[in-house]
């Protein structure tokens, strides 16, 4: 199995949590302090509270129901109610392979080895959540069509590069946007968008809106097909 | 007796005595079954099912109605004839968990530090000391008692942090009452309950009610402090999994801070009293959480 992108490297700093979704599994995808990144199945083995509605304490995360801490390898390390308590080695989390690449946090399910190719030079644009169905913005990319305010209707060269990956090349100017689509439970997807390292950050944010766009078409059609 | 069945025995509150108007009906849900409250320009107070009466009582500040036609007997709380105390219903919160999570979280001191940080715990007082747990064979309620917890704010009428005592008790499956020491005179306890109305197996409105002895805090200062107790809890309520509440052992991790939800989940299943809980491991909606 392939590798997901479920989100942005540069979204995550150091200390934070977020929630993601990688083929209906619910997730907990975090970074400790000193900048190790896990990702685990989003439920504490306590009373099954998400634990991405925890905390960050130095190299563990804390459950906010509760407060109990599993450090990196997943292990429970400590049980306020019980600060004397050594915790049994039982008490685990469910760790998936996770892994930082080319400014994307990538998540692998089935913890296979799988190197995503991807350059490493790039730079994030976003990552925007879209609510309408993964497909419905694959079946939109190839006919997208974008006026500029600036330029007018830009040329682009829209290429599909493997699984839930895109490469739009606005011709002329010499720029690269690459899209990674991401399914989410709901009817919903996202996609995580850097650029070359030769775009200028005002360039960015017309890529930016560029995805607004994108979004704003696929939901469109998406909300006409569902009425 | 099938889940459903059992939970039908039972008297639930679905609305409070002083909130209701004369001529008025009101639609709302019980046990997956739509029911209406309706008040006569007299007073009187009825509750039907598809055009059928059910039985219906007044107690504790709160309309409680059973679509059976002998229910169990409506548990007692001798505080509720003590007139020197205030009784304070609440309003109800809706939640988007099982009835039987909802009663679970009132019985846990170990969340108060995290969840009602400053108010009702805060690190690094987080301890939760030895405490006994027993089933009160005569009335057949789950008790908790000598339970203590550090405390910042215990109550509305508070000024100082102080070590709360606590006596738990579950006189049915989705009611609950708490006894703790009350921050203006040690010579009493204060009263809180919830009793909670199952919307279905997965949602409820939870009924706050309360029996202190608080002579300095007005009504809503005291009814805005529970709501705001309640929905700090509620935020943890809805982000549990699987919702229903696990009775098979192998699915949660109790510790000894633990004992009162572990003695409650065994009297549930001893009763069969299973709307609302997940019996065993190889249920669907546990299996998919994996
Ligand atoms: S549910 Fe996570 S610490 Fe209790
Ligand atoms: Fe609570």
């Amino acid at each position: 199995m392939v590798s997901f992108a479920v989100g942005l490297t540069k979204n995550l700093p150091d200390g934070r949590v977020m929630r993601s979704f990688v083929e209906n599994h619910d997730l907990v995808i975090w970074r400790s302090v000193s900048g190790q990144l896990s990702c685990w199945l989003n439920r504490c083995p306590h009373r099954g509270m998400r634990l991405s509605h925890g905390f960050v304490r130095g190299e563990a995360l804390a459950c906010v129901y509760h407060g109990w801490h599993y450090g990196k390898d997943t292990a429970c390390r400590y049980i306020p109610a019980h600060p004397d308590l050594d915790p049994p080695g039982t008490i685990k989390t469910m760790a998936f392979r996770s892994f930082d690449k080319g400014g994307i946090i990538w998540v692998n399910i089935d913890n296979k080895k799988d190197e995503p190719i991807i350059p490493n030079n790039l730079l994030s644009v976003r990552s925007l959540e879209f609510r309408c169905p993964l497909e419905m913005v694959e079946a939109e990319i190839p006919e997208f069509e974008y006026h500029s305010a600036k330029k007018g209707l830009l040329n682009l060269k829209i290429k599909k590069q493997g699984f839930g990956k895109w490469i739009i090349e606005i011709l002329g100017q010499g720029l690269y946007m690459h899209l990674f689509l991401h399914k989410l439970p709901s009817q919903k997807c996202a996609i995580h968008a850097l650029s070359n390292d030769n775009v200028s950050s005002e360039q960015r944010k017309d890529m930016s809106r560029l995805l607004e766009h994108l979004r704003y078409v696929s939901e469109a059609k998406y909300k006409v097909l569902a009425a | 007796m099938n889940a459903i069945e059992q939970a039908m025995q039972y008297w639930y509150p679905i609305g409070m005595l002083g909130d209701l108007q004369r001529s008025e009906t009101r639609k709302t849900r019980l046990l997956g079954m739509d029911i209406e409250l309706k008040t006569e320009q007299s007073g009187l107070i009825s509750v039907f099912h598809q055009k059928k009466p059910w039985n219906t009582k007044s107690a504790y500040g709160h309309i409680w109605t059973s679509p059976s036609k002998m229910p169990k007997p409506l548990f007692d709380v001798p505080e509720a004839g003590d007139h020197e105390r205030r009784f304070v219903p609440c309003g109800s919160v809706r939640v988007r968990c099982s009835p039987l999570r909802a009663v679970e979280n009132f019985l846990d001191v170990a969340h108060f530090p995290f969840v009602h940080t400053d108010i009702l715990g805060a690190e690094p007082h987080t301890e939760v000391e030895p405490y006994s747990v027993n089933i009160d064979e005569t009335k057949d309620e789950v008790i908790a008692t000598k339970v203590k917890f550090y405390q910042p704010q215990a109550a509305k009428s508070a000024s100082d942090g102080i070590v709360t005592d606590y006596v738990y008790r579950v006189p049915s499956p989705m009611n609950a009452l708490l006894y703790k020491t009350c921050p203006n005179r040690d010579d009493v306890q204060d009263v809180i309950a919830i009793f909670v109305q199952p919307l279905d197996e997965e949602t409820c409105d939870v009924w706050p009610w309360m029996a202190l002895y608080d002579d300095q805090s007005t009504m809503a200062e005291m009814i805005e402090f529970q709501q705001l107790i309640f929905l700090q809890d509620r935020s943890v309520l809805e982000n549990q999994i699987p919702i229903k509440l696990p009775l098979d052992p192998k699915m949660e991790i109790p510790t000894r801070a633990d004992l009162t939800s572990v003695a409650y989940r065994r009297w549930l299943k001893k009763h069969g009293a299973i709307y609302g809980a997940m019996v065993s491991s190889t249920d669907d909606a546990w299996v998919a959480a994996q």
